[in-house]
């Protein structure tokens, strides 16, 4: 699935990252391309210290993840349903997103699937 | 433009208010169960109470509803549960730095830095709730060695215990998020959840709100500790030997509001002041030069840890750190041989993979002469 600018959970994850980092996003005012948001590294996107352990990666991507989840449902996200039909909690939406954040060497674009699976308009 | 967009959706928010579940709205997800139920109980109690008829009357239930929530307790503590406020309570115990050292005129030497400490600390919250005390006894080891003592540029080894309160604020619900902002903001959600306005100004206007009201209340933090410390340095051979007695003084500060400029570059400043009386043992270069008296001394240290990836898109963390250590009213002989300062600047530039360079130039109590280093070593944590 990507990292698809019409996905809209895709971009509502951008939507809180652009606003976490401004000055990174929006030049001449206007906002960066999704897609080159995409390339984007997640230890900067989740401010992680490069001398972070694992464990402190972990931390920051956990409390990345709570603002990232609480401000998505504010702006009109909604959660999904996982394969047995039920609706994925908060804490596991923000399980998974902590995950995928903290994940080594990974990039935003590799948030979609995720943001696909917790989170639908 | 942007003025008439608003306008028409104030008035649909206006229309559409009667039919809102106020406190949903309100209660952001990010919050627990308990501090959610507080929030909806608080805010429903005011809207059968009062019955507002207008928006104006909407915004004065809400304001008067947040009042009487920042003088509940329940509340505050609340977020001392969450992970985001247990995180500044933790810290690694161990950090190690494997080294090679160069020095400006002699040869290299491999080197270790290490330091490890240990505290026990009691909290309480006050009775408003908004800030949190702490009491508690740190224990506190640093120091560099090298592979033979004689060669070692930074000879100092330093090790601590302290009683320390702190009396810091614990969260604290900003103006904005006081206000009925997210009321008229509800009417543009579903027109910024369309992919052709998504990048308007306006709906860049309607997340900047969301974002400080949700947020907001994370800006800028200042944490201050004080407490007396007794305390025991010496070189590596452990023939200079000081032992020490003071009072001291922390403060760091972080700003967690990308708005400002200190957040969004994520720059945390923090100072260190000590006040001490200090015995020196009789092998101290002090001691040697004639002067085996105890003293008086002030030390401080200024630390500022800077990750560059907004300022140079590179994932690397640029610290200063300067330390310094001043002798009051030294006698003549001290100050002859000049062993009543030391200052020590430090300049580092720490890789994701736990590399780090740096360099140094100064000197700590029991070095003789400034140097200046070089050194390039790898960072481990337990």
């Amino acid at each position: 699935m990507g990292w698809v600018r019409k996905t809209k959970p895709h971009m509502l994850l951008w939507r809180f990252v652009r606003q976490e980092h401004r000055n990174r996003a929006r030049k001449n005012n206007k906002w960066i391309p999704f897609e080159q948001a995409g390339t984007w590294k997640n230890t900067f996107i989740i401010r992680a210290s490069t001398n972070a352990t694992p464990n402190m990666i972990k931390q920051n991507a956990e409390d990345f993840s709570r603002k990232a989840d609480a401000f998505i449902m504010e702006i009109g996200g909604k959660r999904n349903k996982d394969d047995e039909g039920n609706i994925v909690s908060r804490d596991e939406a923000i399980n998974k997103l902590t995950d995928g954040f903290a994940t080594a060497d990974s990039k935003l674009n590799s948030m979609g699937d995720i943001m696909s699976e917790c989170y639908k308009v | 433009m942007y003025k008439y967009n608003v306008i028409i959706l104030a008035s649909i928010a206006f229309t559409a208010s009667a039919e809102v579940d106020i406190a949903r709205e309100i209660c952001p997800t990010s919050f627990s169960e308990i501090q959610c139920s507080l929030i909806s109980e608080k805010i429903e109690k005011l809207f059968e109470e009062n019955e507002p008829k207008s928006l104006d009357e909407v915004k004065v239930a809400v304001n008067n509803a947040f009042d009487e929530l920042v003088n509940d307790s329940r509340l505050y503590q609340s977020f001392l549960d969450t992970s985001s406020i247990k995180s500044k309570l933790d810290s690694i115990p161990l950090a190690l730095k494997f080294k090679m050292i160069d020095r400006e005129s002699e040869d290299s030497v491999v080197g270790l830095d290490f330091s490890y400490s240990h505290n026990f600390e009691k909290t309480k919250l006050d009775s408003s709730g908004s800030r949190e005390s702490n009491f508690g006894f740190d224990f506190n080891i640093n120091g560099t060695v090298t592979q033979k003592a004689e060669e070692n540029p930074r000879d100092f080894i330093v090790a601590k215990v302290s009683a320390r309160y702190s009396n810091d604020p614990v969260f604290a619900i900003s103006p904005a998020a006081r206000s009925s902002e997210p009321l008229l903001t509800e009417a543009t959600k579903s027109y910024c959840l369309d992919d052709k306005y998504v990048d308007s100004d306006l709906c860049d206007e309607m997340d900047d709100n969301i974002y400080k009201n949700l947020f907001g209340a994370l800006g800028g933090i200042s944490f201050f500790d004080f407490g007396l410390d007794i305390g025991y340095e010496t070189n590596q051979s452990f023939d200079a030997k000081n032992r020490t007695i003071g009072g001291f003084a922390y403060y760091s500060y972080e700003n967690h509001n990308p708005s400002s400029f200190i957040g969004a570059f994520n720059i945390k400043p923090a100072i260190l002041i000590n006040i001490e009386s200090v015995s020196p043992s009789d092998e101290t270069p002090r001691a040697m030069a004639g002067d085996d008296s105890s003293f008086e001394r002030i030390s401080y240290e200024f630390s500022l840890n800077i990750p560059l990836d907004e300022f140079f898109n590179v994932p690397y963390t640029f610290t200063y750190n300067f330390r310094g250590y001043e002798e009051v009213s030294p006698s003549d002989v001290v100050e002859a041989a000049n062993l009543n300062k030391y200052r020590l600047r430090t300049y580092s530039l720490i890789t994701p993979i736990g590399l780090i360079a740096s360099y140094s130039s100064g000197r700590l109590p029991f070095g003789l002469e400034n140097e200046n280093i070089v050194s390039l070593g790898f960072q481990t944590h337990f």
